[in-house]
């Protein structure tokens, strides 16, 4: 029958995870309905009433879908890799303030370099399995929300990474605390330069 | 007027009475439902299953599979469905008892 054809294809308007589970159910709760009808006109109503319901419940289970994507809750494990990342920046905190540390070479090098680059990779690395397991699991459309506390360690430990790597540029306007100028002179020297682009 | 947010939507609730007596498949809750409001409640495909989708998420309802009918997928209420139910007559039945004490549902119209 034309109508049931053109309803069966209008329910691929519902989400995925939704139309594999119930899209043939409801095929054949409206083929049931149409033959249960007496006549020619119950069977227009029943159509009409059908096709007429289908763009709310259509919009209602993708904002459910869109809705379950944004509150989408993140596993344990990609919790606990994102505070162990944050973990891994404070030796690079501590570095910055508590002057005795910054004698020590190898200490410098992990602090500064080392931890946050291992936590850079950890957010990213489990921002992308937690990602391609969202994807896997149910939910069609993943919003900028998703997975934030990985996205933010991710940005803050390659923020610091720049920050370190090319503090031989940046370290004047930044007030970089990891280089220390002792001169007054050549530190306003520095500061100019910086500010003015130059070398 | 909105429910308390801890009470059954109107669908949900007269899906679950129209599977209190027997376990029915998508055209059969319809149908029952119908009778059961004495027409006032028409549900299609799409707010059914959107229903039946929730029913099945909180336990309310499962699935059952017939073997001469493979078509169609059953529905039966479970324990704690049938407890909800429970609940919501209880809450209904208590809400028609002050509807009569009012001497609302006589009259039609409240008296001091």
């Amino acid at each position: 029958m034309r109508s049931v054809r053109l309803y069966n294809k209008l329910l691929k308007l519902y989400p995925s995870a939704y139309r594999q589970k119930y899209a043939d159910q409801m095929s054949q709760t409206y083929i049931d309905m149409l033959d249960d009808a007496q006549n020619s006109a119950q069977k227009a109503a029943i159509m009409l009433r059908a096709f007429a319901e289908l763009p709310f419940t259509v919009m209602r289970q993708q904002s459910v879908t869109i809705g379950a994507s944004m509150t989408y809750k993140p596993t344990d494990t990609a919790m606990q890799n994102t505070i162990a990342g944050t973990v891994l920046l404070i030796p690079f905190v501590l570095y910055i303030f508590v002057h005795s540390l910054q004698a020590n070479k190898a200490l410098s090098l992990v602090s500064l370099l080392v931890l946050p680059a291992v936590a850079f990779l950890l957010a990213i690395s489990t921002y992308i399995t937690e990602f391609l397991r969202a994807r896997r699991v149910q939910y069609t459309r993943i919003s900028v929300q998703f997975g934030w506390p990985m996205l933010v360690l991710a940005c803050v430990s390659a923020f610091l990474l720049v920050f370190v790597v090319f503090h031989d540029s940046t370290h004047c306007i930044m007030g970089n605390p990891v280089r220390i100028l002792h001169n007054p002179h050549d530190s306003l020297q520095c500061i100019q330069r910086g500010m003015l682009g130059g070398s | 007027m909105r429910r308390a947010t801890n009470q059954l939507p109107q669908v949900a609730f007269s899906v679950l009475l129209a599977l209190s007596l027997r376990e029915r498949h998508g055209y059969e809750i319809i149908k029952q439902v119908k009778e059961d409001s004495n027409g006032k409640i028409s549900l299609n495909p799409g707010a059914l299953y959107t229903s039946i989708q929730q029913l099945l998420e909180q336990e309310f309802i499962k699935e059952v599979r017939h073997q001469d009918d493979v078509r169609r997928r059953y529905y039966q209420l479970t324990k704690l469905g049938n407890t909800r139910l429970a609940e919501e007559l209880t809450y209904f039945e208590t809400t028609v008892r002050l509807g009569r004490q009012r001497q609302v549902l006589e009259t039609g119209f409240y008296c001091a």
